[in-house]
């Protein structure tokens, strides 16, 4: 356990709301080994995109990492020159994010992106360069990578758009890949293929994956561990199969209950998890998730759950379900 | 941020974002000055702007004369406050003007996109669009002439001419504006569940899209107003505006440049301290009210 | 791409149609110029006979006519009060202009991007702070103020540079350049304000895009990112840029007022202050066509900077 990939401890991430700074990642810790698939999984507001975004020190320029570590091949990323982390940035630590059509830049073709990228980190010739990107996008599965060169942004379909992304990510062969949401902008059947390729770019590369999404079954499908984040914190930790047959924390539980399923009653009622995650800058003392809860008991409003650990797993409650 | 319906009086707290920001603050202490000035001129100046008094001719600022007095003797300070008058009435009319032809258009092309209503609208606005503005004002007082012109039983004072035809040049700009918000109104839920409600076009487009382009129209025409004041002063410069011996900031930068070599300052720093100022003071206005109503508008070219 | 061509006939039209309304102000104005012309105490007959040498006395709608198709065919005709020929006097009075409002554009080119695009990229800087400054008090300032106080102070006071704004460069290139200094550098400070204030805005825009964002994730290095925001931010700029160059004209008109220099703004001015008709009709269709041009340039650079824009809709 000591040399894994990808070691995160107590991250605190805070931003300025009004005159105070409010944290939107509150003490995260959580590791990641080479040839894992991880998933993130939360509601919007759950601070799973900051804390990838913290890990490569992207985050925007009014926020603060207040705290913590991160540790990425042995090496601590936070204390790092600027200089330094970019030389990791798209060659050893990759990031797949959200809107393919705004990741890119509009102005240029995409075969012009993707060089830049292959040439800012490695010392290629042109030609390598171009053959090594022209690789890259059939690896992707796109039909016809020497027309995806030339082409703009704009030209492409959503899901060749994200695929040329991922493409991206990859040219550098890096040991890590954070992918956030990388499906949610698009169509259902689009985001069944580009959760098909990272399936087959885990088999055949052993791609290290972290992936966050809100969406339980497209995580299920590709991790096999997965992270549980509510308001900052993370709440539960375990294999997808044991979340998903034996959840202990109330959240992941709910989360599980709300998706409907052909095979449930067709009268039953659909399962909602009321009321609203807190707002960034909330301060209640004890548990964030007790005033929506169900099985929430007087402790829970009053002190902050401690972590419980079961074998690999772990959660943070009161009153887990056993 | 946003103005929050239920915090009661939307003007006070506008009034409230614009004094939060130091650039909105001066701006509206400098309009603010300016404006009174104006309105109050008659009580505030020393002296009669337009009394001439050949003995004290030429002398630079004193305690008598703070500003010190011109070619004929005449007060500059006192020429100075009534000089806000014209700039701003010919700027602020100008604006008021061109905003009903302005709203007109753009409700209605907004509201009937994609129809042949639209389509003349805007070519009609294109076309007068592609037209520089100043010179073609110039061109029409010029030609039209600087004495008072009778139409009808009203006589047409210079100043009319010039507010008329700079409000006419403005539809334009104000349509396209309007224009920009109405298309994206006129095509959303809550119009068209109002529509189903069975509410009249005119109606919708009079009480419910109107509103929403009433912060655009604000800062647009803010800008307007400084570039209307500008343009009075220019013309007054060149001899198309305001007539001596009235008052007028350009009107004494007129006079002041026959004596730029012989060392009288005092007759060319002043007016031209008062049209920065108040210029000045309108653009930080309109730029803090569209922080503050339109965060992401990227606010089109001017007519700088 | 039919989206310019159509663009341009409407600039046609618009021409056509300012033509038109400018020959009709001139005829609706109560006396006729024989009254400037000729002496207050020519009989009535030389008076009626000079009107109909000018055709004074057709419709206005046929007047337009004939004057339209003169002047298609080159034919401007001459100036009512000089007699001069008016293209003759265009062609002398155009280059004028154009040189140095050129280089005033030039000088607010070189001065007001990088301003811009420094003051964006590290917003709230004492940089940027004085940009702003700058660039606001810029765009208020009148320029016929400005070039008065550069005249008073710096060519009368220290008498750096002469006063007036024209000296032919048969005179030599030195006293030539000397005396244009002050009046580029009036409009140039102006358009250099006007540009930096787009260019900031447009380039903190692009800077808050995602793809910067991306560009920086695939660790690309700062001057690179920068770049990617530029080629983004500058097309919004350039169509101002062109655009001001057809507003130019009317900064241009004050300040060859002030400086004197005989360029075709001050024709225009010196026009209306005579009442020469033909004249201003010409001079104004004349700046009308530079500011159209102006702005088909802009979107044609437009179309090249910006590929979405090549796609027919």
């Amino acid at each position: 356990m000591d040399n894994r990939l990808l070691e995160v401890s107590n991250l605190r991430v805070a931003f300025p709301v009004g005159n105070a700074m409010a944290e939107a990642v509150r003490g995260v810790s959580f590791g990641i080994d080479t040839g894992d698939a991880v998933g993130v999984l939360g509601e919007s507001g759950s601070g799973k995109s900051v804390t990838a975004l913290a890990i490569l020190k992207l985050i925007p320029s009014t926020g603060r990492i207040t705290e913590g570590s991160v540790r990425f091949a042995g090496r601590d990323l936070l204390s790092m020159s600027e200089a330094n982390i970019r030389k990791l940035r798209g060659r050893d630590l990759s990031m797949v994010f959200q809107d393919p059509l705004t990741a890119f830049n509009p102005a240029l073709r995409i075969g012009r992106q993707l060089l830049n990228v292959i040439r800012a980190h490695t010392s290629s010739s042109i030609q390598n360069a171009r053959a090594r990107a022209l690789e890259v996008l059939d690896l992707v599965g796109l039909p016809d990578p020497a027309r995806v060169m030339r082409a703009y942004p704009h030209e492409l379909s959503g899901g060749m758009r994200q695929r040329a992304l991922i493409g991206i990510a990859l040219a550098c062969n890096p040991k890590l890949l954070i992918a956030d949401e990388p499906t949610t902008a698009l169509d259902v059947t689009i985001q069944a293929q580009i959760v098909e390729l990272f399936h087959k770019l885990r088999t055949e590369l052993g791609l290290t994956l972290l992936y966050i999404t809100h969406n339980l079954d497209l995580m299920a499908e590709l991790c096999d561990r997965a992270i549980v984040m509510y308001a900052g914190n993370i709440v539960e930790e375990g294999s997808v199969t044991d979340l998903f047959q034996s959840p202990r924390h109330p959240y992941t539980r709910m989360l599980i209950d709300c998706v409907p399923r052909l095979e449930d009653a067709r009268n039953r009622e659909l399962t909602v998890i009321k009321g609203m995650p807190p707002p960034i800058n909330a301060t209640n003392r004890g548990c964030l998730f007790s005033p929506r809860c169900p099985s929430v008991i007087d402790r829970c409003r009053v002190d902050d759950p401690q972590e419980d650990f079961e074998g690999e797993r772990r959660f943070a409650c009161w009153n887990p379900r056993l | 941020m946003t103005l929050r319906r239920d915090m009661g009086n939307k003007q006070l707290l506008l009034l409230h974002s614009i004094a939060s920001s130091r650039t909105g603050l001066l701006g509206l202490c400098l309009v603010s000055a300016m404006a009174l000035m104006a309105v109050f001129a008659p009580w505030i100046a020393p002296y009669d702007p337009t009394q001439i008094d050949m003995l004290n001719r030429l002398q630079p600022p004193s305690l008598s004369h703070w500003m010190g007095t011109d070619l004929t003797g005449r007060d500059v300070f006192s020429r100075l406050i009534w000089g806000a008058r014209p700039s701003l009435q010919v700027g602020i009319l100008a604006v008021l003007i061109g905003l009903p032809g302005g709203f007109a258009v753009g409700l209605l092309a907004g509201f009937y996109r994609g129809t042949i209503l639209e389509a003349i609208l805007m070519r009609i606005v294109e076309i007068i669009a592609a037209v520089p503005l100043l010179i073609v004002a110039i061109a029409v007082v010029g030609v039209l002439g600087v004495k008072p012109m009778p139409l009808g039983p009203f006589m047409i004072t210079n100043e009319v001419k010039i507010i008329v035809v700079l409000g006419f040049l403005y539809i334009p700009g104000l349509a396209r504006v309007v224009f920009a918000v109405a298309a994206s109104e006129a095509t959303s839920d809550y119009i068209r569940a109002r529509r189903i409600q069975g509410v009249g076009d005119f109606t919708l487009m009079v009480s419910d899209i109107l509103p929403n382009c009433l912060s655009v129209v604000i800062v647009w025409g803010t800008l307007l107003t400084a570039g209307g004041v500008l343009a009075e002063a220019g013309l007054s410069f060149v001899g198309l505006g305001v007539q001596p011996p009235d008052a007028s900031w350009g009107v004494m930068l007129s006079d002041a440049r026959k004596f730029i070599f012989s060392g009288e300052w005092w007759l060319l720093l002043f007016p031209g301290l008062a049209i920065s100022l108040t210029v000045i003071g309108l653009n930080l206005l309109g730029d803090a009210l569209r922080d503050i109503l339109d965060p992401r508008q990227y606010t089109g070219p001017r007519l700088d | 791409m039919w989206e310019y061509v159509r663009r341009a006939a409407f600039s046609v039209v618009a021409l056509f149609l300012i033509s038109f309304l400018v020959f009709c102000l001139t005829h609706v104005v109560p006396g006729s110029p024989a009254s400037v012309v000729l002496d207050p105490d020519t009989p009535e007959e030389e008076i009626l006979e000079w009107e109909r040498d000018h055709n004074l006395h057709l419709p206005v709608i046929t007047q337009y006519k004939i004057w339209l198709v003169n002047t298609l065919n080159g034919d401007l005709g001459e100036s009512v009060i000089t007699e001069r020929d008016l293209a003759g006097e265009l062609a002398y009075s155009i280059p004028i202009t154009v040189e140095w409002v050129g280089l005033s554009f030039l000088l607010a080119v070189v001065l007001g991007l990088p301003l811009g695009i420094i003051s964006a990229l590290k917003p709230g800087s004492w940089v940027d702070h004085i940009a702003r400054v700058i660039a606001i008090t810029g765009i208020s300032v009148p320029d016929y103020w400005v070039a008065l106080m550069l005249v008073a102070f710096v060519a009368v006071g220290l008498g750096w540079f002469p006063a007036g704004g024209f000296v032919p460069l048969s005179s030599g290139l030195g006293p030539h350049l000397s005396a244009l200094v002050l009046p580029v550098l009036t409009l140039g400070l102006h358009y250099m304000a006007v540009l930096s204030r787009y260019t900031r805005a447009s380039m903190l825009e692009a800077l808050s895009q995602d793809y910067v964002r991306t560009a920086r994730a695939m660790g690309l290095p700062p001057w690179q990112v920068w770049l990617y925001a530029l080629k983004n931010a500058l097309p919004p700029v350039v169509n101002v840029g062109a655009m001001s160059f057809g507003f130019s004209f009317a900064h241009a008109l004050f300040i060859e007022y002030v400086f004197g220099i005989a360029g075709l703004s001050l024709a225009l001015l010196n026009a209306i202050h005579e009442l020469d008709y033909p004249m201003i009709q010409v001079t104004v269709l004349v700046i009308t066509s530079i500011f159209i041009l102006a702005n088909l340039a802009a979107d044609l650079a437009n179309l090249a900077l910006n590929p979405k824009l090549r796609q027919s809709r």
